[in-house]
């Protein structure tokens, strides 16, 4: 999902910028509320920014002769809320970028949108629903981070046919050709995303490192 | 520790060194990753554009290497806070019965 430094038109990288500038901002109010209003948070709060730097570094060989790499930003999302993974998000694309010319300053805006903003308001989104319909902790917190892994890569092909629309096929013919790039390689990358971090969830509950509140939200033990 | 605790730990283990253990081994070296097989993509469409911008430190092949690192601080970070959230359950614990 990483678009490569200078592989978006000058338009498209400003615009993605401004759209994602708004949600890091408010993200990073609400992690400073966060860290002073529950400091005891702090350490849950690195290890699912750990998560992420983890997840996202691993590129794993998948189907057809291609690798890609899983995002980790769902249990972030799931345990702190998407406005907070965003922050997250954007300091390991910025890492990435900087660091493994990876991705990229230009593309930082794009790649943030997708991975920082997208992916971790599906999955929180895919939580809440799941755990309304009476699935649990563990099902509804892997299946939210497998599906916002893909709602990542379904953002990035989206945002790759706006600017390079085909030329017969116009921008949905173009993302139709984008998808097919990441789709087939993705899913069982999600899969085992959502696997992992099912399992991280169930190691924190076990160990009472979070509690259900009683809205079945997941907050934080002490 | 209990058992199925452990067993948890050590498939998460195997999972984050899987792609390194697997470069090492050569295994991947066929495999191509999604974002190049994208940005080929974006050479078909549009044989004509080239990017405006390149970044600023390449590390060529080192890459490789820098993901591991970028994967080792991530694990450090993440057993740390892991190792302090248990040992303060631990201490919290203890006061509760006392």
């Amino acid at each position: 999902m990483h678009i490569a430094e200078g592989f978006l038109p000058v338009a498209h990288a400003i615009g993605w910028t401004i759209a994602s500038a708004p949600f890091v901002a408010h993200g990073g109010r609400r992690l400073n509320h966060q860290m002073r209003e529950h400091p005891q948070t702090k350490l849950l709060l690195g290890a699912s920014g750990a998560f992420t730097f983890i997840l996202s570094a691993l590129k794993l060989p998948s189907v057809t002769g291609s690798s890609s790499h899983p995002t980790g930003t769902g249990l972030g999302a799931v345990l702190f809320r998407p406005p907070v993974m965003a922050v997250l998000g954007a300091i390991v694309l910025l890492f990435q970028a900087l660091l493994l010319a990876h991705g990229g300053l230009t593309t930082l805006g794009a790649n943030v949108f997708s991975m920082a903003i997208v992916g971790p308001w599906v999955s929180f989104g895919i939580y809440q629903l799941l755990r309304r319909f009476g699935a649990s902790v563990y099902v509804g917190a892997g299946v939210a981070a497998a599906i916002g892994d893909l709602s990542t890569y379904v953002t990035t092909a989206v945002q790759l046919a706006l600017a390079f629309p085909d030329p017969t096929g116009g921008v949905l013919g173009s993302a139709i050709k984008f998808m097919g790039v990441f789709a087939v390689s993705q899913v069982p990358l999600a899969v085992i995303e959502g696997v992992v971090t099912a399992m991280v969830m169930r190691l924190l509950m076990n160990y009472d490192y979070i509690k259900l509140s009683e809205s079945s939200d997941i907050v934080r033990a002490d | 520790m209990k058992r199925g605790e452990k067993i948890l730990l050590i498939v998460l283990l195997v999972v984050f060194a899987s792609p390194f253990v697997m470069t090492r081994l050569g295994r991947m070296n066929g495999f191509v990753g999604t974002d190049n097989q994208a940005q080929a993509m974006i050479g078909k469409i549009r044989p004509d554009y080239r990017p405006w911008f390149n970044s600023i430190f390449d590390p060529g092949e080192k890459e490789e290497w820098l993901f591991a690192l970028q994967a080792a601080i991530g694990v450090g970070v993440f057993s740390y806070c892991l190792i302090k959230l248990h040992a303060r359950r631990k201490t919290s614990n203890r006061g509760q019965k006392e």
